[in-house]
């Protein structure tokens, strides 16, 4: 059976690794082909450099936070573990999706944070095992939870950066 | 009678507490001002002009610790945020700090208790989600800090720049 990848909330799916089970011949071609796509993209220069700032901006959150009261309140350093785990995530993010603001938690946790305007903004957690709490408000609403990152961005939080963005 | 009004707020603010209320601190009013000072570069946005729901989050105790500012000037908060400031690594700098009133905090079902330890004005922010559940409360605590990090009746004070012990301006 020949496949096509739909992107979730209208978000481009282009950067998204492929994910096709498809067993036929046309949709190995497809799924090639994506891939090939997804290749070009991520060594192009635009997204290449995006993608160097951000995981610049890890090292730099982790350098900051490495010791215990980093934060000048007690905070726990930062868990490389989770900063293992915030690198794939950010790898894993739509390239159609703004860079967040990368800090620490002050419970070892890695912390993104999309601001995209006077109450339209979402922050993420992101802990060793791949937990990601989060919470976003778009107007008077705020809608909160929790998801697991494994090797995709969790719906959740693709829906509320859809949702941020439209 | 306002001016009554006003010296009982300063008799509350700065006269002699009883006993009991030295020992186990005293809950602040809405109309109070408290200072979350910020020691991490990274804790607010400069560029945004806010403090990051990071800068708010309770954790490791469960408590966050703020600064009685009610009835201060701004040299005078900064002076008494130097005196938190030590040679300890990531405790030698103030970058900033978020000043909002009691209110915003009660409006979130936290209570705002002044205890003066360990220092003077040390104000503790307490009554955080306590869900069994640790996914579920750290959800519910997030969505706390980004209501109050996006508030926009917090302001942050960002200096010319960072407040550190040895400033040669004399402590307020």
């Amino acid at each position: 059976m020949t496949t096509v990848l739909v992107p979730p909330n209208g978000v481009s799916s282009l950067i998204y690794p492929t994910r096709s089970t498809a067993k036929s011949e046309s949709a190995e071609v497809l799924v090639k082909m994506q891939e090939d796509i997804r290749e070009q993209m991520l060594r192009s220069y635009l997204i290449g450099s995006r993608a160097n700032q951000a995981l610049a901006e890890i090292e730099a959150v982790e350098n900051e936070a490495s010791f215990d009261g980093w934060d000048g309140y007690g905070g726990k350093a930062l868990d490389p573990k989770a900063c293992a785990v915030a690198t794939c995530f950010l790898e894993a993010l739509p390239t159609t999706t703004p860079i967040p603001e990368i800090s620490a938690d002050n419970d070892g946790d890695v912390a993104l944070d999309w601001i995209f305007g006077p109450r339209k903004a979402l922050t993420v957690s992101i802990d060793a095992r791949g937990r990601c709490s989060f919470a976003w408000m778009r107007g008077q609403s705020t809608v909160r939870g929790t998801d697991w990152f494994t090797d995709e961005i969790p719906a959740n939080i693709t829906y509320a950066l859809a949702q941020l963005t439209a | 009678m306002r001016w009554l009004s006003s010296l009982r707020n300063f008799l509350r603010v700065n006269g002699e507490k009883t006993e009991a209320q030295k020992s186990e601190g005293y809950e602040l009013e809405p109309h109070d001002l408290v200072s979350r000072f910020i020691y991490s570069s990274r804790a607010f946005s400069a560029q945004h002009g806010f403090a990051k729901p990071g800068a708010f989050n309770p954790e490791p105790y469960s408590k966050l610790s703020v600064f009685h500012s009610t009835g201060l000037s701004d040299k005078e908060i900064w002076g008494n945020g130097r005196k938190t400031l030590s040679a300890q690594r990531g405790r030698d700098k103030i970058y900033c700090r978020a000043d909002l009133s009691v209110a915003i905090f009660i409006s979130h079902l936290l209570k705002v208790i002044r205890d003066d330890d360990p220092f003077e004005r040390h104000t503790s922010v307490v009554g955080w989600p306590n869900n069994a559940n640790p996914d579920q409360r750290k959800a519910d605590v997030k969505a706390i800090c980004l209501e109050l990090s996006q508030d926009p009746e917090v302001k942050l004070v960002i200096p010319q720049k960072p407040i550190t012990k040895d400033d040669s301006e004399p402590l307020a």
